[in-house]
């Protein structure tokens, strides 16, 4: 297979562009899509202090490096999530990823916070991911807005958002239909956030990753197994494979033809956010959902305790 | 021809080589699924095969 721009041996083979790139090419196309991404839905501006979640995996090493090299002001933020030797091989990663590319990083250790993961997988009965999911969220928020960062930029690909939609759909979600999407703006204390590669998918994260010399984290998180997201993205891999453009298509359909029906709907009969009673995060419920974990853990310890009654 | 399976680190043996999908399909993966590394390089699905060589399957996976 030759390169479709310049005719030399072709190193990556993309069926959904009906196209082939060799090493150089690739890097160039990979660009592109991530520069139309941020100019086509005005994601941010030269003039935005950008924070980066960086988890160590190809997605957003790629994201912080890309944004780099396209000049933008880039600061890395790390979760510590505290998962025996995953977290401590992932923390590595980010540390010597920034530290080669000189990105200004901080890291939340959650073993400070009083709230690592595998203690809270005990705790709970949904599954972990949610809880997980959520806690990064909450943190990665709070760190923007407290460090004054006006964007928070994430590196979700298009086969992370086309299984979430798929699965918002299967439920059909309409709060989180209403809210899904590669831009969601500022408002009632929350940080812009933004997903810049939203156009390319894990397989084109994952070249670039590798033929730009990204020293990444590919071992997965140890609980990401039953993660019903890796079944969707299965689904939508065969199908992809049958029908290759079909999740870009399924995924920008929905942005230009849906997304807005259902943003409507949910500010019609949605929840206006106020400020969580605890810690002042926005939340629907009064105390949020960080607060609410924390308040469920204090209470399960305290009542666990032996108690020393006199006889 | 060696193939080391990531990140599982596995390693298998197979005496047939074919080209880069054939290899993928007797193993049951799709190409849009793995990295095919030879010697630092990246293989299309197309690229030929030899006994000697030693290649890794690298599954693209996020970290969460
Ligand atoms: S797989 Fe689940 S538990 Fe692991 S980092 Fe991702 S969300 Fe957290
Ligand atoms: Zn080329
Ligand atoms: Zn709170």
């Amino acid at each position: 297979m030759k390169c479709t721009r310049c005719r030399a041996k072709a190193a990556v083979a993309l069926p959904r562009h009906n196209a082939g790139f060799c090493p150089e090419c690739f890097l160039v196309f990979f660009s592109r899509q991530v520069e139309k991404a941020i100019k086509d839905k005005k994601l941010f501006t030269n003039q935005d202090r950008i924070l980066v979640a960086l988890s160590g995996g190809k997605d957003s090493l790629a994201l912080a490096r890309e944004l780099q090299n396209m000049e933008y002001d880039v600061t890395g933020l790390h979760i510590d999530l505290a998962i025996p030797e995953s977290s401590e091989r992932a923390r590595g990663h980010v540390i010597r990823f920034c530290r080669d590319y000189q990105i200004p990083l901080h890291v939340i250790e959650l073993e400070r916070e009083d709230l690592p993961i595998p203690k809270l997988k005990k705790f709970f009965k949904r599954p972990v991911c949610s809880v997980c999911g959520q806690i990064k969220r909450y943190y990665f928020n709070r760190f923007a807005l407290e460090n004054s960062f006006s964007v928070l930029a994430t590196g979700h690909n298009l086969d992370d958002e086309a299984a979430r939609l798929f699965s918002n759909v299967l439920r059909w979600d309409t709060a989180y239909l209403g809210d899904q999407g590669p831009l969601l703006p500022d408002e009632q204390g929350f940080v812009r956030k933004v997903k810049p590669l939203y156009r390319l998918s894990e397989f084109e994260t994952a070249n670039y990753s590798f033929l730009s010399r990204i020293d990444y984290s590919f071992t997965p998180c140890p609980y990401s197994k039953g993660a019903s997201f890796t079944f969707y993205k299965k689904i939508l891999d065969e199908l992809e494979h049958h029908q290759p453009g079909r999740k870009i298509s399924f995924y920008e359909g929905f942005l230009n033809r849906a997304r807005n029906t259902f943003a409507r709907l949910d500010q019609e009969q949605g929840k206006e956010p106020a400020p969580c009673s605890c810690c002042g995060y926005p939340t629907t419920t009064g105390i949020c959902g960080v607060c609410r974990i924390r308040k469920t853990i204090s209470s399960r310890t305290t009542a666990s305790q032996p108690t020393f009654s006199r006889t | 021809m060696q193939i080391l399976l990531e990140p599982e680190n596995k390693v298998l043996t197979l005496d047939r080589a074919g080209n880069v999908c054939t290899l993928l399909s007797r193993l049951g993966i799709r190409p849009g699924q793995v990295l095919v590394i030879r010697d630092r390089e990246l293989l299309t699905p197309d690229r030929k095969l030899n006994p000697e060589d030693k290649i890794t399957i690298r599954k693209i996976v996020s970290r969460g």
